[in-house]
């Protein structure tokens, strides 16, 4: 087990520098930030003074040295745009996604399970069709166009909620229900299918067939083994909502969180706090996707981890 | 999909058409009533803000507005950037102001600065001014501003630093600013100039945000907004609201829908299409903001291009009429053959925007033997409009008998095309936007009109030996006069396709009361605004 998380550790290492250096360069090919930063009509030695506070009028292969440096001590650098550590940014930022992400994910789970499995319960009847007709509408409707629907729903018509903004639980619900129902969509039709080839396997007629009591037969049998999908396309979710969704969702409802930050970065062409932002997520999904693994062992000690 | 095996086809076409008609329903039941008034008062509990208020509710005297995005920074001389504006704009002030006629006013100065020697100019500082921390506004303040501005630790940005090459204390209420070169426009440039108070080193926000504005910042959260409350001890006339509070909500469509639900009473850079969805809306006197379409004078490669004949026939086939009242509902005004607002000094007000006359154009391009030629367009792909009106222009030009290529290019390819001027590199036909930043004319013939110009492809000896003379001139009367009559000529050559001048839009709630400027839309005089019911 040790020996396995170690080796999954240094792959993920592995990958976390891959993806850093590919921001790198894609950042720095795409354009030079000083143009973007002052207006079009700004005079080239306007351009060079900017150039030499921000540190671009190096070589890029100097650049590149001194970002691994000091990637190698962990210090992700001074965001252009804000002239403050990137990594304080992030420190402040970071929080108020994961609580978005948290929410949307307990959400995602707490309807996609109990959907998914009184589906799988009753396959083929009303219940069933009604809980896939709800899990595809829920993965079906584009996040943005969703979020801003909730919006005008619930604040504007109904007055029951707030646009906007964080600070307090009511503005949490809007856009963690808009990170939880396409995840939330995905999740049940897992959760049913895999529950519906688990409750159709022989051993669990046979339960049925000793008399065990059909919950005993669901928790014990049937559920566990059903979980190891659920909790891959879980875990996929989460990355998901951390690195893609996370993004949309803060923009539509000014959440302040660090999705919002990195299109705010890109937009301003703040590579340095880009590349920061970039370099955390990874070291986050690759976390995530390690948990989910050793998790595996948890659920199905079966599985042999190598 | 795993589990959709099982299902009967019949079943499967079922569930589609239930999620089809839920879908339905759920959008119906959304977008009925969208017509009635969203905005109004909101019940108390439905707001959520940092600070617990609302936008509603008779007898508060404070208001929300919503800005488009946080500011990088609340140093003022580290940017000037639209975000900081919203927020600064009348907390810290400059020695001099633009009047709501766009006229040179002073402000912290007593009078307008005086032109001592070619470098030099004195100014007289108003008397019995103090910042937000009780120290005085006096000479030692502006000479720690400018001193601070050129100090390379600063990092100030670069226009403000290659303005000012220093300052020198005469008295207690008088200085000597110097520039590194004669500049008639410095006057002007002091409207960038914000003063703080002496040994201010903008480290800590909000505490070191110090000005002598009517309004004090009184608490910042980058992440969410700021509170701005009225400064009781103001040397002008007070503000009449008590306390603003400015969110940032970056998503336009979230911006409007909190207008509509009362949370917000203000909304900047409201887009046209969507002011029929505004409470209220007013709109600045003249228009802020503008494009024109900048022409390969110079090109090899499209020989037809150098004829201003083809250029003056590329204007008149424009329908600025189309432009203005239905692209632009009506919030626009053809340009006048100038690359400037009217109310920006050194503006040509007896200019007019070439006609609409397809007919004359096509006469024009057969007589430069240019029928048929091939020009291609580049426009930056930005806003829905924009792409919009990209099409607008090459279809105008097809009808007067080119073949337009039009090609919109994402923000880096479009900056780095827009920078390329020389004649045989440069694009045939690309878009500029631009704004009334600076109100003086000066900054835009000299970008657009002199040869030495950042992003200028025209090339023409005898205005670049005007415009240097015009540029060099102290006396604004002559200097104007010079300007104007430049751009009269100028606009007979037709380097540029002049087409609109965009006013700027508000989105407000009903109970408050504001006359924008016409001045860039973050630049909000929250001390001209007032309540309906306060």
């Amino acid at each position: 087990m040790v020996r396995f998380a170690v080796r999954r550790i240094l792959h993920g290492i592995l990958v976390v520098v891959g993806v850093t250096i590919v921001v790198f360069v894609i950042t720095r090919m795409v354009g030079d930030p000083v143009d973007v930063i002052l207006p079009p009509e700004a005079s080239a030695s306007e351009r060079e003074l900017l150039r030499e506070q921000l540190g671009l009028d190096a070589p890029l292969g100097q650049q590149f040295v001194t970002f691994v440096g000091d990637l190698a001590t962990l210090d992700l650098g001074e965001s252009i745009a804000q002239r403050r550590p990137a990594a304080d940014i992030i420190a402040e930022r970071l929080p108020t996604t994961l609580q978005l992400v948290g929410a949307g994910m307990v959400l995602a789970l707490v309807l996609a399970i109990p959907l998914g499995t009184i589906a799988a319960l009753r396959p083929g009847t009303w219940i069933d069709k009604l809980s896939v007709t709800v899990s595809l509408l829920g993965l079906s409707i584009p996040q943005f166009f969703l979020g801003l629907l909730l919006i005008l729903l619930f604040a504007v018509q109904l007055h029951w909620l707030p646009t906007s903004g964080n600070g307090s639980f009511s503005q949490l619900i809007l856009p963690a229900t808009t990170l939880a129902l396409p995840a939330a969509g995905r999740l049940a039709v897992m959760v049913r299918s895999s529950m519906i080839d688990e409750l159709n396997r022989p051993w669990v007629r046979t339960a049925k067939a000793k008399g065990m009591p059909f919950r005993r037969t669901v928790g014990m049998h049937a559920a566990r083994n059903a979980a190891i999908g659920v909790v891959t396309l879980a875990g996929w979710e989460l990355c998901a909502m951390l690195a893609g969704s996370a993004v949309i969702v803060e923009q539509v409802f000014a959440w302040p969180g660090i999705g919002f930050t990195a299109l705010n970065g890109i937009l301003r062409r703040d590579l340095v706090l880009t590349q920061a932002i970039v370099f955390v997520v990874a070291v986050l999904v690759v976390a995530v996707n390690i948990v989910i693994d050793l998790l595996y062992k948890a659920i199905d000690p079966r599985v042999r981890l190598n | 999909m795993i589990g959709m095996t099982s299902f009967a086809h019949r079943s499967r076409r079922r569930s589609s058409l239930l999620a089809v008609l839920v879908a339905a329903g759920l959008v119906t039941a959304a977008a009925c009533g969208s017509d009635d008034d969203g905005g109004g008062t909101a019940s108390d509990d439905s707001s959520g803000s940092t600070d617990g208020g609302g936008g509603g509710g008779a007898g508060d005297n404070r208001i929300v507005v919503a800005a488009l995005a946080e500011p990088h920074s609340m140093d003022p001389h580290l940017t000037d950037d639209e975000p900081q504006m919203v927020v600064t704009h009348r907390l810290y002030e400059q020695l001099v102001t633009f009047d709501a006629e766009g006229e040179l006013q002073p402000m912290l100065a007593e009078s307008l600065p005086e032109n001592v020697d070619p470098t030099t100019w004195r100014v007289h500082l108003r008397p019995d001014v103090t910042f937000h921390d009780g120290s005085p506004m006096n000479a030692d303040a502006v000479v720690y501003t400018i001193e601070r501005i050129l100090d390379p630790a600063t990092a100030a940005y670069p226009q403000l630093v290659q303005t000012y090459a220093g300052a020198t204390k005469v008295d207690d209420l008088t200085v000597d600013i110097t520039t590194p070169e004669p500049d008639p426009l410095l006057p002007t440039k002091l409207f960038a100039l914000r003063i703080i108070p002496t040994g201010d080193d903008m480290q800590d926000i909000p505490d070191d945000v110090i000005g002598t504005g009517p309004y004090m910042l009184e608490s910042f959260d980058q992440a969410t907004g700021a509170v701005l409350r009225r400064n009781p001890d103001y040397w002008g006339e007070p503000a009449s609201i008590e306390e603003i509070e400015i969110r940032w909500i970056p998503e336009p469509a979230t911006r409007l829908l909190a207008l509509r639900n009362g949370e917000v009473d203000l909304l900047i850079n409201l887009d046209p299409g969507d002011a029929d969805e505004a409470p209220k809306i007013e709109v600045s006197p003249e228009g802020v903001s503008f494009q024109m379409i900048r022409l390969n004078t110079g090109s090899p490669s499209k020989p037809f291009l150098q004829d201003a004949r083809v250029r003056e026939a590329l204007n008149l086939a424009i329908d600025r009429e189309v432009i203005t009242q239905d692209l632009y509902d009506g919030y626009a005004d053809p340009a006048n053959c100038q690359p400037a607002p009217p109310q920006a000094f050194g503006t040509n007000p007896d200019l007019e925007a070439p006609d609409y006359d397809p007919d004359r154009a096509r006469e024009l391009i057969e007589e430069a033997g240019a029928t048929g030629e091939t020009i291609n367009l580049s426009w930056q792909n930005r806003t829905t409009i924009g792409r919009d009106l990209a099409q607008l222009v090459a279809d105008m030009w097809r009808q007067v008998g080119f073949e337009v290529e039009l090609e919109l290019m994402a923000d880096d390819p479009w900056l780095e095309g827009l920078l390329r001027i020389e004649p045989d590199t440069a694009l045939d036909a690309v878009n500029i936007p631009s704004d009334n930043n600076f109100n003086d004319v000066a900054r835009q013939v000299g970008d657009y009109y002199a040869s030495t110009g950042g992003v200028s492809t025209y090339d023409n000896p005898e205005i670049d030996e005007r415009i240097s003379e015009a540029a060099a001139t102290f006396d604004p009367a002559s200097r104007e006069e010079q300007y104007q009559s430049i751009l009269a000529d100028v606009c007979e050559d037709y380097p540029l396709v002049y087409l609109y001048f965009e006013r700027a839009l508000y989105g407000m709630s009903e109970r408050l009361e504001y006359t924008p400027r016409s001045d860039i839309f973050s630049r909000l005089y929250y001390d001209e605004m007032t309540l309906a019911d306060g």
